[in-house]
């Protein structure tokens, strides 16, 4: 159970502006940058599976298989920043491993240590390079 | 927010818990009022004023100026974590203060309303540099008293180097004032002198013991003051004693009488002065001084402590304890008080020898609950005691015992003199006397090893001067039956000459060298040692190559939220994403550039009748895809590596080959589609 400056999660409002611009790049990371991604892929994919013909079939359906695997990264990327604002007591042991930034060590404090996006990077690049290998492979097939 | 918290007083109240009043002084939580003061704006000016109330050190004063102004608390840390502050650095200012700075150290100074300077010692961790304190509290810039709500200040610093800050600190709005300085320096005299009409509202005055050159000053601002609850100066004279003693609030008084005082009073007048007060204190440097500084005063006093900073022979003592009687109203004193110090050297101790008829006087005292007299060297036997402590039935805390070594040993109260006693006292608490321990015990209260004779629950502390210790079962049994709920039993340390005395001297060695910085300074090397060592067995060694080959690979980074860390980590990710939907981008182009030929060759099919279209020629933009992916991903990498050294790897060669590439690509594809509709 997670709280927020004591409360429940629910009733969670940012204090600040500086809070309230933390939330905003977040926002414009999971809901932007992911969510755009996917809903792109699935367009072209309904693009490819209506407009184009038969042999394009294979095609669309990669497109469609990327486009919701695109959504689930999106949300497992989200899910791991979630609770990013609440009280760090249950997460002590991450403190201690919290690594300074340079020029940062004496800034505002935000909440619980920040854990970079390296793994879902390279999860989303794996995903993406299969598919484009398998695009190049059905191209080069037909 | 909930409506309660919009009422100022409210917020008050609950800030006032956060800045708790303990025994060792006020202990703001700093950091929940520091919380607090960011969470609102209702919060923050009150939690402000709460944060900077108390100002204990004065390197706090430097928190008020930005970053650049001042230099940063050197420590040493370790991945991360601070390990150790060094010590003997003190905070300097870096640049000379413009006026915004001034503003805000203003605003921050209006909050103040305690302000301690403590005493000067070079190997704190946290101090204010002297030439810091000098330019921010010395500079014209400040308004002439830069705290006006300031009303405590403490100032313990001996030196005379800061008396210009000192004198900055001093507002009209001080009510409690303590100065600690034993120098005595003739500016701090000077300073001392305008203190009369510079604080007019002061309460609570504190002074260490001046010099008898000083007193006729320290008497001049006295008769200023009209407010005083609390005095400790010293001696004044006699106007400015008449003065206080029309004081209805002072309270407690300590005067504290240099060598060299006198009071300037024809022996022969009958000048008296009557005083009131819960507590009265007189610290002197001779018995002769107090004796004198006594003589003119009737004092109505609770509590009263004597103290005398040199030895004093018996006859000086038995005359101060007998006369007593005259200075002190008998029957409000409650606590008595008594000490003179050690004789450093004595050749015959008999000189210092009171006997217990000295004693006889205080009896007058009958509501007593509270005596000490624990330095007098005396020797009282039980029925000295028990004549004795018959005067005092109210008493709770009693101290006969001598404590310290004479070099003699004493006749002692026996087990059926404390047996005595404690009937005598029915409140007594804690009991000083120099104990008989010898065998045989008093056969009255002492039957088979068991205690027979009155119990006392309340009893905790026993002091028990040199008593011996022989018989342990025996005694045990006595004071267990005694007193079972007897917390402590002190006993007189012994220092007979070239015993205990020499052994504490040898143990505190002056050239032992003391260099808490070179053992410190070893500290980062232990893991390195760690590591040779387990690099001699193999195995373990294979699994650390693997592990360090890991941790050199770590994708993602546990950093600190501090300040933009985590923003600008996410705006990488998106960038990253940006660079995906580039190259999934180009993918799609490629695939629809080929339906799209498909499609055209199949109604040029037609008419121009030409043969089938070859897809691969259009796969190209495929192929272009992955490098763009790969780019992306080095570039992420490249970035979350930097960021945390405080870098930015800004793209130059790689964005210029990529906008080539890709124009190059369009062009093609561009030239291609233009040939096919020409064609």
């Amino acid at each position: 159970m997670h709280t927020y400056r004591g409360h429940r999660a629910d009733s969670y409002k940012p204090i600040d502006v500086l809070e309230l611009t933390e939330l905003r790049a977040r926002n414009r990371t999971f809901n932007g940058a992911y969510r755009r991604t996917a809903i792109a892929t699935l367009g072209y994919a309904l693009t490819a599976l209506r407009l184009f013909d038969s042999r394009f079939l294979r095609i669309g359906i990669v497109y469609l298989v990327l486009s919701i695997l695109l959504f689930a990264l999106g949300y497992i990327r989200a899910r791991h920043s979630q609770h990013d604002f609440s009280d760090g007591s249950k997460t002590s042991a991450l403190y201690e491993q919290a690594l300074p930034t340079v020029g940062q060590e004496d800034k505002r404090e935000y909440g619980r240590p920040f854990i970079t996006a390296g793994r879902d990077v390279i999860a989303v690049g794996a995903l993406v390079m299969i598919v484009e290998i398998l695009l190049l492979a059905f191209v080069l097939q037909m | 927010m909930h409506a309660c918290l919009w009422i100022p007083e409210m917020l008050k109240a609950i800030f006032a818990e956060l800045v708790p009043v303990t025994e060792s002084g006020v202990q703001p939580s700093f950091a929940t009022l520091y919380h607090l003061a960011l969470t609102c704006r209702a919060f923050r000016e009150l939690a402000l004023d709460a944060l900077w109330a108390h100002i204990q050190t004065p390197d706090m004063l430097v928190m008020w100026l930005p970053q650049d102004a001042r230099s940063q608390p050197v420590t040493l840390t370790a991945r991360g974590r601070t390990m150790l502050d060094i010590s003997g650095h003190s905070l300097r200012l870096l640049r000379p203060l413009v006026d915004d700075d001034w503003a805000a150290f203003q605003k921050y100074a209006c909050r103040v309303r305690s302000l301690t300077f403590e005493k000067y010692d070079d190997c704190k961790t946290r101090k204010l540099h002297d030439s810091a304190a000098l330019a921010l509290l010395g500079s014209p810039a400040l308004p002439f008293s830069p705290f006006p709500r300031l009303r405590e200040l403490y100032w313990n610093d001996q030196r005379d180097v800061l008396l210009p800050c000192l004198q900055r600190c001093i507002s009209n709005s001080l009510t409690r004032l303590v100065i600690h300085s034993e120098l005595w320096p003739s500016a701090m005299v000077d300073l001392v002198a305008g203190l009369g009409r510079a604080c007019p509202m002061i309460k609570e005055f504190r002074c260490s013991m001046p010099p008898a050159s000083a007193c006729a000053m320290l008497s001049d601002i006295v008769t200023c003051w009209d407010d005083l609850e609390i005095l400790e100066m010293g001696a004044v004279n006699a106007q400015a004693l008449q003065h206080l003693a029309s004081l209805k609030k002072l309270r407690e008084l300590e005067m504290l009488v240099p060598e060299g005082h006198s009071l300037d009073v024809d022996p022969t007048s009958t000048f008296s002065v009557m005083f009131s007060l819960d507590e009265f204190s007189i610290t002197a440097a001779r018995i002769e001084l107090l004796v004198a500084f006594l003589a003119p005063l009737k004092i109505s006093a609770k509590s009263a402590n004597l103290r005398i900073n040199t030895a004093s022979n018996a006859g000086g003592l038995d005359q101060l304890l007998s006369s007593l009687t005259e200075y002190f109203q008998p029957n409000v004193l409650k606590s008595l008080c008594v000490w003179v110090n050690r004789p450093t050297d004595f050749d015959n101790h008999s000189l210092f020898e009171l006997s217990a008829s000295a004693f006889r006087n205080i009896r007058t005292f009958k509501g007593l609950t509270n005596l000490d007299l624990g330095s007098m060297h005396v020797s009282i036997t039980d029925d000295e005691a028990l004549d004795l402590v018959a005067a005092w039935p109210q008493m709770e805390c009693l101290y006969l015992d001598s404590a310290w070594d004479w070099g003699v040993s004493f006749l002692g109260v026996t087990f059926g003199g404390l047996a005595g006693i404690l009937e005598r006292c029915p409140n007594l608490r804690s009991l000083g006397v120099n104990l008989d321990t010898f065998p045989p015990y008093d056969s009255l209260v002492h039957v088979d090893n068991q205690y027979t004779g009155i119990t006392r629950e309340e009893f905790t502390d026993l002091s028990v001067g040199h008593a011996a210790c022989e018989d342990v079962e025996a005694i045990g049994n006595l004071l267990a039956g005694m007193f079972p709920n007897l917390t402590q039993i002190y006993h007189t340390p012994s220092q007979r000459p070239g015993s205990v005395l020499d052994s504490m001297i040898n143990s505190v060695d002056p050239s032992e060298p003391a260099s808490p910085g070179s053992s410190q300074a070893h500290i980062p090397s232990q893991p390195e040692m760690v590591g040779k060592q387990s690099s001699q067995s193999s195995p373990r060694r294979f699994r650390e190559v693997i592990n360090e080959f890991a941790a050199s690979l770590t994708l993602s980074l546990v950093l600190e939220n501090k300040g933009n860390v985590a923003r600008d980590h996410l705006a990488s990710e998106r960038t990253y994403l940006a660079y995906v939907r580039t190259s999934l981008a180009c993918a799609s182009a490629g695939v629809a550039l080929v339906q799209l030929f498909t499609l055209s060759n199949s109604t040029d099919a037609n008419t121009h009748g030409q043969g089938d279209i070859v897809p691969q020629r259009f796969a190209r933009p495929l192929g272009a895809t992955v490098v763009l992916l790969v780019v992306g991903l080095v570039r992420y990498f490249m970035t979350q590596a930097a960021l945390v050294r405080g870098f930015f790897p800004v793209a130059r060669n790689s964005i210029a080959a990529l906008a080539f590439a890709l124009g190059a690509v369009v062009g093609i594809v561009f030239g291609v589609l233009v040939a096919e509709t020409r064609s």
